[in-house]
């Protein structure tokens, strides 16, 4: 067993470490948290032979540098942006080698929102409620809690000795989706037959207020008379009906109790494709 | 429409594919709705992957689809629970939301004490943020509706009022509730299950300190079971 040593030269926009999330924490109002894009973050745990809970870096809507100060295997699954190890290019959905010192950049290119960096071996850091899922806002989980920043070192436990002597990978794109189904929710009768109808035959767009907590969307003003008298418990994926007329869709970090009507959702694994989009991309909700 | 016995409950039952359902009762309260979303997520069944309660429904989020719903009526609540007794250090800030408070209650800041500091309040569900509990007890009078615009800031650690409810946040965070103190003591603790310390049923009283038990207790940067203790 040795340690391999990664350091943050740049953090990108906002990246954490993340794994498959917290279970049966939401009772105490803690989000499931976890990567956005679920299976993306898998690919690049299986690709490497990993377990597909070992946490990955989750680089949202940019890239990441980092200094490989030991020979490392790794792969990155997601979101090309623009990735060079060294200043070359570099694909993803593929085992990459690092020599010891490579470094690894990026362009200001995106395909999509969310990237997954996993490396061969376990990533020694923090963990809270066994997840090793980041929650900044309370300092839980990997990296004790924070975004990783410039001069971060990731650890990396590495039982083999000898090198990886077929690189696998696979031929797979991840094509971004722009259309998705459209649950009703608990108060879907909310709304009327007439604004019912507008969701199916208008366009939305993920606006730049966007997060991990919920990403809020721009389309047709919903008028709804009806309101909740009492806050009611949301999960990731549920479509809460603001105020103002907009939607917003609870994500992985997002409350787990909410006063907005809840007039829809979308499944846990259409969530990873809506995970993907950028900000300003359009989409349409289907009828199930 | 469904339904569902648990314990001496009567659920209607709706059922979201093969996501979550929601077991709806408009009567039993929070409180019960707690104590049986506390109930399912210790009986660890294999489809249940997290379980949220509020004041009239129970969410169940699935793992797996769902075979056999009627085992949820297994659940058969503790007749006999036995609730904590906690006292919370309580600092009180004649700067904070008084206005909104006189205005709404008729009370002015000493009156509204007074009755305040005397209420046992009762820990009835989480909510909002980690950490953070929806209390109840409060005489009507004490009542105050939320704000129609939310803070951008409340601090953590400050007490508020939301209509019938005390609550405190864990974390700086915008709010709506109207603030009138702030505790010492952390009310959550991530390294520990169950994270939070206070559990549904439980009682909670206020105790008024001075700015320099404030300052020493927070210096000391005690959790609520360690103020207990020491």
């Amino acid at each position: 067993m040795h340690t391999i040593q990664v350091e943050i030269l740049k953090p990108g926009l906002f990246s954490t470490l993340q794994d498959q999330g917290r279970n049966g924490m939401a009772f105490y109002a803690i989000p499931q948290g976890g990567a956005a894009d679920l299976q993306s973050h898998q690919l690049a745990n299986s690709l490497l032979g990993n377990p597909i809970e070992s946490p990955t870096i989750e680089c949202i809507q940019m890239g990441i540098s980092l200094k490989f100060h030991d020979e490392c295997y790794f792969v990155i699954c997601g979101s090309n942006f623009g990735w060079m190890l060294n200043g070359k290019s570099i694909p993803i959905n593929k085992v990459i080698h690092a020599d010891k010192n490579a470094v690894l950049s990026f362009k200001n290119d995106r395909t999509m929102s969310k990237a997954y960096i996993a490396f061969k071996g376990h990533i020694k850091t923090s963990q809270s409620f066994n997840s090793y899922s980041t929650l900044p806002s309370f300092q839980w989980g990997g990296n004790s809690g924070r975004q990783l920043q410039k001069g971060d070192i990731i650890q990396i436990a590495h039982s083999g000795q000898g090198k990886i002597e077929s690189y696998p990978s696979i031929d797979f794109e991840l094509k971004p989706k722009s259309a998705f189904t459209f649950n009703p929710g608990p108060e879907w009768n909310y709304l009327s037959s007439d604004e019912q109808s507008k969701i199916f035959d208008s366009n939305f767009k993920i606006t730049p207020q966007s997060n991990r907590m919920g990403a809020r969307l721009q389309g047709p003003e919903l008028i709804s008379e009806l309101k909740l008298m009492h806050s009611v418990p949301v999960i990731p994926g549920m479509i809460q009906l603001l105020p103002s007329g907009q939607l917003i869709v609870v994500l992985e970090d997002g409350q787990t109790t909410g006063g907005y009507p809840r007039v829809g959702y979308i499944e846990r694994n259409q969530l990873n494709a809506f995970n993907q989009l950028l900000p300003h991309q359009g989409f349409r909700f289907i009828n199930k | 429409m469904k339904s569902l016995h648990i314990d001496q409950y009567e659920y209607e039952l709706q059922i979201f594919g093969n996501d979550f359902i929601i077991l709806k009762n408009e009567s039993c309260g929070a409180l019960i709705n707690s104590m049986i979303a506390k109930a399912i997520l210790e009986r660890q069944f294999d489809f249940v992957k997290e379980a949220i309660a509020s004041e009239e429904e129970i969410l169940i989020a699935l793992k797996k689809p769902i075979n056999q719903i009627e085992h949820l009526s297994q659940i058969v609540l503790e007749k006999e629970y036995t609730s904590q007794q906690w006292t919370l250090p309580f600092l009180l800030d004649s700067n904070a939301d008084w206005d909104e408070i006189q205005t709404s209650t008729g009370l002015n800041q000493e009156e509204y004490l007074n009755l305040l500091l005397q209420t046992n309040l009762t820990m009835l569900m989480n909510g909002f943020l980690p950490g953070f509990s929806y209390l109840t007890g409060l005489p009507k009078a004490l009542h105050c509706p939320r704000k129609r615009t939310p803070s951008t800031n409340i601090k953590s650690g400050s007490v508020a009022i939301g209509g019938p409810y005390v609550g405190i946040y864990p974390i700086d965070s915008p709010g709506g509730w109207n603030v009138i103190g702030h505790t010492p003591i952390r009310l959550i603790n991530g390294n520990r299950m169950p994270p939070s310390f206070l559990s549904p049923g439980d009682t909670v009283k206020l105790k008024l300190i001075d700015n320099e038990q404030y300052d020493l207790l927070k210096k000391m940067d005690l959790d609520l079971n360690a103020y207990h203790s020491s």
